[in-house]
């Protein structure tokens, strides 16, 4: 669960429409999803971009994002705990004529003590409960779910607007332009083919994109194109060039440093190293015996129980 | 139990199963896959037995019983359900003092159990540990260990119940007993191992070579193999990874085949130490695994844990197809295999039984039977009054590595130091913001305590443990819960390895602050390099390791009443503190409720009644050394000139003898009656009175040794033949009654035939090996050759209570 997509289809454990996961996050683009979506820095530290504005965040910060906020995330190294929740799970209580928007940033405004262990034991049951899964942790989540709500509600800023048509104007616009760059990347885009595709001025189109994402839209293809190509050098031996034109770079050394520039490292070196990372996600291999995933997941929660 | 229930039916299905299965389904059930190496979600099943399985390992990670089970459940259900076959595995753990799977209940180490000479109380353990891994659908663990531990230097002796082939016999059938239950169908079979000398090795070495004869290796180490064999019809034996005499035991036909089971008349499955078939290429008598497979199962070795090497797939076929393997060798395992798995009753339910884990798992007798069984293993060696403590006391320092540590409670092979393993080689050892980026070949090297090869602890495993058992109370907690009125001051003093002197200041400043200290010190018993002592981690100083016997004299340099506690795998071999300190109390690994266990006792909530499964040495020169030496040598030279077997630069004379254990109350013995004839196959009753003449009630673990006054072979100076702890109020006398067949005095005669010797004998009953409270002869009446495999191993005992 290194990578997030930028139209987020979320799918939910055991039909729970929450899910957890602690992930090593290395590069997130500019993306939003309905879900409200809660960042729980374990270790390590994350520089989040939301809307506009940018973060640094440290180990044991927490940061909130709200519905369809558009946010993206850079880290050299990190272990974090994702929740994400749709905005439904409130509506049922409290109601749909308001959408609530939360203000939790430990990295702009400290929390007082109680309130944020308060917080973070709570996401620490949630991840050790479903970890073990013991008989009836689905009910343990739930209620472990409504009381991190609660909380949120409790003890955190918040304001409630009635829906904004602005808005979701806005995202139907960013989503076009998405779609078009997602479908068309391996063609021969450029600022003036996408603005025609979507039925914009040049400049109107530059200047919304960099608003509502915090990147400029040629980088964007930029990536969507690296992105493309680093999972083709992960599941293919192709030779680079083939891989290259697979991803709408003509010339190799532009795909060469476009691809320097995204990812740090050429495109041989990356093979080479997710080859030794094949199965960094299940299992390790240690003095001829394995550890897993839930040894990890109990040493970096139960300090917060 | 191996060997019965072969109704005609199970052998013509295991017939029709072998008429229909391809060479390579038969393979198969050979094989065992380690579940770590099986990704929890999606496991592709399929993909990676597609033949079928015969074994599952299963552990090593830290999965609650429910998804453990549920683990288990679909790896059964695709078994059943979508092979050709059908043929569900057996699944296995390790489980010598409790499951090592969280939330499995923990136990004090087996040298520790040795040490409570208490068969009752590993039977009833050994019942516990069956339910609760039946529960998550386990059905075979790999222990006991029986090995006979004679040498301290080798870093498993922990996991052993002593140095006595008796008491290693006792306390094997008893876990046995309580594992396999009445009937396999509803029991779980066990493994005793490691067949067979794996205890005694050179230099003290693991997986070493193995120097002993041939009449050593029956009398001494092959008992306890035979005793389970004979007592408890246990299901399964593991092959060690050792050589014996020019061969690797794991592909010796002399010791697999013609040792086991013809003479020893074993009948269950051989299985292999884990990836101990790779030895042989190792030690260059197999070319390549290929051979070292074939080698390996012509021998007589059924099945390869934990993942295919000798006896993979191809491999295997390819010995058959050209002729170097005959198939009916591969047959032959199939067959044990399969009868063991119909024994087991897999064919009518080969899943867990889920609502059992809420009946067998988070129970408080369950922590109970572990805190029992921990008081019951504490031996009391040295003790001038001081304790039991006083709870008026005024203040207390408790100083030393071992004084606020869970971790160091625990033995090796339990699921403390599968945590401890797991985490050292992971890479929140080396800080977890490097996780994103790891892999194997960028792992640094790890820091280790200054002056030593011993990497220091992960601060992480002290804290999860402390979360994961929040009962537990570290040895400091207990003391402080136990007397809360008196001022507990505490420094740690030292690291447990290494050579930081730096806290010895403040622990000696500690100590003067305070009325009395309690110094609690010993070995990490683990499979971590963080480890002092465990498998492969073998030393040839067998006394504390890095400046804790220092730190000892410093304390004890300042004149206060000094209490040590030891805690490691091997008793505390140090003469300088046995000699300087007030009270010494060998603790071996207690276990989770070791603080308490431990407090119970330092205050006199508990009488202690532990005594000694070996015999403690000075120092490395003296190994190896035991109590029932042969006649005339070691310790036990009577000669008038007095100056063979002894040493110029010290005594030769153990620090701690065999058997020994002190108690708060004293025990008196009187009134020995025995039988002063009887036949070479008769039985022999000795019985005698105990009483307990302090005015604490308390226990006494009543000793029955007896010596060959003259054999036609060499004889031991005395042999444990049998023991009873015996519950005594203050006051009160119980009569101990000994029955033993006669048969259990065989030796191997000069022509290697067992031999029951007429002659005269000696008894002794006493309180330790060396404290013979009673004495008397009796007369064998003829000679007679037995078949070993129906001789006697141990007394039966019984009590009777005098008014």
């Amino acid at each position: 669960m290194n990578e997030f997509y930028i139209f987020e289809d979320i799918e939910y454990h055991e039909k729970i429409p929450v899910k957890h996961f602690i992930a090593a996050i290395e590069e997130s683009w500019g993306h939003w999803h309905n879900e409200i979506e809660v960042l729980f820095v374990l270790s390590g530290t994350l520089q989040i971009t939301v809307e506009e504005s940018r973060y640094d965040l440290n180990t044991g910060d927490i940061i909130l994002i709200n519905s369809n906020r558009i946010h993206s995330i850079k880290s050299e190294g990190n272990l974090t705990f994702v929740l994400q929740f749709v905005p439904e799970l409130i509506y049922q209580i409290y109601g749909k004529d308001q959408t609530y928007y939360f203000n939790l940033n430990t990295a702009v405004s400290e929390l007082n003590k109680e309130t944020a262990d308060k917080l973070k034991s709570v996401l620490a049951r949630i991840g050790i409960e479903y970890s073990r899964m013991r008989d009836g942790y689905k009910f343990f989540l739930w209620s472990y779910f409504y009381e991190f709500v609660g909380c949120l509600f409790r003890y955190c800023d918040y304001k409630a607007q009635t829906s904004d048509p602005k808005m979701s104007e806005d995202l139907k616009k960013v989503t076009a332009i998405i779609n078009h760059i997602n479908k068309h990347f391996k063609e021969d885009l450029s600022l003036e083919t996408i603005a025609e595709a979507v039925n914009m001025n040049v400049m109107a189109l530059s200047k919304f994109f960099r608003k509502k994402t915090g990147l400029s839209i040629l980088f964007y293809l930029k990536m969507v194109r690296i992105n493309h190509a680093k999972q083709l050098l992960e599941s293919s031996d192709a030779p680079v060039i083939e891989i290259a034109q697979e991803c709408g770079f003509y010339s190799l050394p532009t795909f060469y440093r476009a691809f320097n520039e995204i990812v740090g490292i050429s495109p041989k070196e990356y093979k080479k190293t997710r080859k030794s990372h094949a199965f960094k996600d299940h299992i390790q291999l240690v003095q001829g015996y394995l550890m897993v995933d839930s040894v990890n997941e109990y040493a970096l929660l139960h300090k917060y129980l | 139990m191996a060997g019965r229930g072969r109704s005609k039916s199970t052998e013509t299905r295991i017939n029709e199963f072998l008429r229909k299965m391809s060479l390579r389904q038969k393979i198969a059930q050979l094989q065992c896959l380690f579940s770590v190496f099986i990704p929890r979600s999606n496991p592709n099943f399929s993909g990676i037995m597609p033949d079928g399985i015969g074994e599952i390992a299963f552990g090593y990670q830290l999965d609650s019983p429910e998804k453990s089970a549920e683990f288990i459940e679909r790896l059964q259900r695709y078994l059943v359900e979508e092979t050709e076959l059908g043929i569900p595995a057996i699944i296995h753990t390790e489980a010598i003092s409790g499951g090592i799977i969280s939330e499995m209940t923990q136990f004090p180490s087996p040298i520790g159990l040795g040490a409570t000479w208490d068969p009752d109380g590993v039977q009833k353990m050994a019942e516990l540990i069956r339910r609760q891994v039946m529960a998550v659908g386990i059905r075979r663990v790999l222990s006991p260990v029986v090995d006979v531990a004679r040498d301290p230097r080798w870093g498993r002796m922990g996991e052993t119940f002593g140095e006595d082939p008796a008491l290693c016999s006792q306390m094997a059938v008893a876990y046995v007993r309580g594992m396999q239950g009445e009937r396999l169908s509803e029991g779980v079979l066990a493994c005793a191992k490691h067949f067979i000398g794996y205890s005694m090795s050179e230099g003290g070495l693991n997986q070493s070579r193995n120097p002993i004869t041939p009449r050593e290796l029956r009398e001494v180490y092959a008992k306890p193999f035979q005793a389970v064999i004979t007592e408890a019809g246990i299901g399964s034996i593991m092959a060690q990874y050792g050589a014996i005499d020019g061969e690797m035991v794991i592909g010796s036909k002399p010791l697999l085949d013609n040792l086991l089971r013809r003479e020893m008349k074993f009948r269950g499955t051989v299985v292999s130490d884990y990836m101990a078939i790779n030895r042989m290429v190792a030690m260059k008598v197999a070319e390549n695994m290929g051979k070292a497979g074939i080698m390996a199962i012509k021998a007589g070795l059924d099945q390869e844990f934990p993942v295919p090497a000798g006896f993979k797939t191809q491999l295997l076929i390819d010995a058959v197809e050209n002729g170097e393997l005959d198939e009916e060798i591969i047959n032959r395992s199939v067959r044990r295999v399969l009868r063991q798995k119909f024994q087991l009753g897999l064919f009518e339910n080969p899943y867990p039984r889920r609502n059992d884990i809420k009946k067998y798992y988070y129970n408080t007798d369950n922590d109970r039977m572990s805190f029992e069984l921990a008081q019951k293993s504490l031996v009391l060696l040295k003790n001038d009054g001081v304790l039991p403590l006083k709870k008026n006391i005024k203040s207390i320092a408790v100083i030393g590595p071992h004084s606020d540590s869970l971790r160091l409670m625990f033995g090796g092979y339990t699921y403390p130091a599968v945590l401890d393993m797991t985490l050292e080689a992971n890479v929140i050892a080396e800080g977890m913001e490097e996780y994103a980026s790891y892999s194997r070949s960028e792992k640094k090297a790890l820091e280790t305590y200054p002056g030593s090869n011993i990497t220091v602890e992960n601060p992480m495993v002290e804290s999860m443990l402390r979360s994961m058992f929040e009962k537990s109370q570290t040895i400091l907690q207990a003391i402080r819960n136990t007397c809360k009125n008196a001022k507990i001051i505490h420094a740690r003093g030292c690291d447990y390895a290494g050579c930081d002197r730096s806290g010895f200041k403040q622990a000696v400043e500690t100590v003067r602050a305070a009325d009395v200290a309690i110094l609690v010190i010993g070995g990490k018993l683990g499979w971590a390099q963080s480890s002092t002592m465990g498998e492969n981690l073998d030393s040839m100083n067998i006394g504390l390791p890095g400046v804790q016997e220092d730190l000892a004299r410093e304390v004890l340099s300042t004149g206060k009443p000094t209490v040590v506690l030891h805690l490691s795998g091997r008793p505390l071999s140090s003469e300088f503190i046995a000699e300087n300190c007030n009270a010494l109390l060998e603790c071996w690994s207690p276990s989770v409720w070791g603080g308490q266990a431990i407090a119970s006792v330092l205050f006199g909530d508990f009488n202690p009644s532990g005594k000694l499964p070996v015999t403690v040495a000075r120092n490395a020169g003296q190994i190896p050394l035991y109590y029932n030496h042969v006649n005339g040598v070691s310790y036990h030279n009577k000669s008038i000139f007095k100056q063979e077997n002894m040493y110029v630069d010290g005594s030769e004379k153990p620090l701690f003898y065999f058997g020994q254990g002190l108690s708060y109350t004293r025990f008196e013995y009187s009134n020995l009656r025995l039988d002063k004839e009887v036949c070479s196959d008769g039985k022999l009753t000795v019985s005698a009175d105990v009483r307990n003449a302090g005015r604490k009630d308390g226990a006494e673990i009543v000793q029955l040794y007896i010596a060959d006054e003259l054999g036609s072979m060499l004889r031991p100076n005395k042999e444990l033949a049998g023991f009873k702890r015996v519950e005594l109020k203050a006051g009160e006398t119980k009569t101990v009654v000994f029955t033993v067949k006669v048969s259990q005095f065989a030796f191997l005669d000069v022509s290697m035939k067992w031999k029951v010797e007429a002659g005269d004998m000696t008894v002794m009953i006493g309180s330790s090996s060396e404290d013979i409270r009673l004495r008397d002869t009796f007369r064998i009446i003829g000679n007679s050759y037995v078949d070993a495999s129906k001789r006697g191993f141990y007394a039966d005992t019984s009590i009777i209570t005098l008014s």
